[in-house]
């Protein structure tokens, strides 16, 4: 696994992280989960094209490229396996959204989006302890997955700061350091 | 003497070799003081910005084709501020008045970075 991604899972708490049992439960259930995709596919793109600010992230007729991609990741999720390969895409994603002008906000919320969905979804057609499970999984996902692309976001920024302007992390943490207890201030009495 | 030291004394030095200088201050080069006679209250905004100046200024040398950079200098109404680097892990910050003895500050300023440079080693 590179470097980035494992630091970046490294911060999740081990009983929050995607596990071995959520991924065997996914899989189990894949013929069932892949039985939602086009109604996820639609939603997801639903909700972004019906919001002015996700809207512009897209160009005219883009639409079903973007589709296909969101299709592939699912498919590839679902079919497994989760190794290396699967978690530093993840990462990349990250990267590609700085590219794309994809804001994290943006990502929490249409994640927000997915695990609902699905959630949904496998309470209508799961026992309810199955269901709950499943959701339990689909939530690890989410945590692996959202940070991993957010986090994949903020350090790529950072990486490309220092090749511009020669700003370590470490010395852009410094100046933050510097501003940081003013701003709160402010915040607290604002 | 240890290093701590050894660069206070140097601050020391460098002042009254250039009474004009108003501040002296040697830096990691991500930002942290490590000697420094500025007030206490500046210390830190000032190594951080300075060694932002310093890395900022090796970026612009590096794409204007500049060569190595051998000084970063902040002129404002009120004084001057001369970055140089220290080797690959210092900066040293110079504060000076804007009408002062810029020739003797950067005489000063230029033996100050060797031996900073070897202090750090």
């Amino acid at each position: 696994m590179n470097e980035i991604t494992r630091q970046i899972l490294d911060q999740i708490p081990s009983n929050v992280k995607f596990s071995e049992e959520d991924a065997e439960l996914l899989i189990k259930h894949k013929d069932k989960l892949l039985e939602w995709e086009d109604g996820l596919i639609e939603g997801f793109y639903d909700s972004l094209f019906n919001h002015d600010t996700t809207r512009a992230v897209f160009e005219e007729g883009e639409r079903p490229a973007r589709e296909q991609t969101l299709r592939d990741w699912y498919r590839r999720t679902l079919n497994g396996p989760f190794d290396d390969n699967y978690w530093e895409w993840q990462t990349y994603v990250g990267l590609v959204h700085i590219k794309r002008k994809v804001n994290n906000a943006m990502v929490a919320g249409m994640w927000g989006w997915i695990a609902t969905y699905l959630g949904r979804k496998a309470l209508e057609e799961f026992p309810q302890e199955e269901a709950l499970k499943l959701i339990s999984a689909v939530h690890s996902l989410q945590a692996n997955v959202t940070a991993l692309i957010v986090e994949s976001y903020l350090k790529n920024m950072f990486v490309a700061i220092d090749k511009a302007a020669g700003l370590s992390e470490a010395l852009l943490g410094r100046l933050v350091a510097t501003e940081i207890d003013d701003m709160l201030a402010k915040a607290k009495s604002s | 003497m240890t290093k701590q030291e050894q660069l206070e004394k140097l601050i020391k030095e460098l002042r009254t070799n250039v009474p004009d200088i108003t501040g002296v201050m040697v830096a990691s080069s991500d930002g942290l003081s490590i000697a420094s006679d500025f007030p206490e209250e500046e210390g830190a905004r000032i190594a951080a910005v300075g060694a932002a100046a310093s890395g900022l200024g090796n970026r612009i040398a590096q794409n204007a084709a500049l060569g190595a950079v051998s000084e970063t200098m902040v002129k404002g109404t009120d004084g001057l501020l001369l970055i140089y680097m220290t080797g690959d892990e210092g900066v040293l910050a110079i504060r000076a008045p804007a009408r002062g003895n810029l020739g003797l500050v950067r005489l000063e300023a230029s033996a100050a970075c060797e031996e900073v440079k070897k202090i750090l080693g």
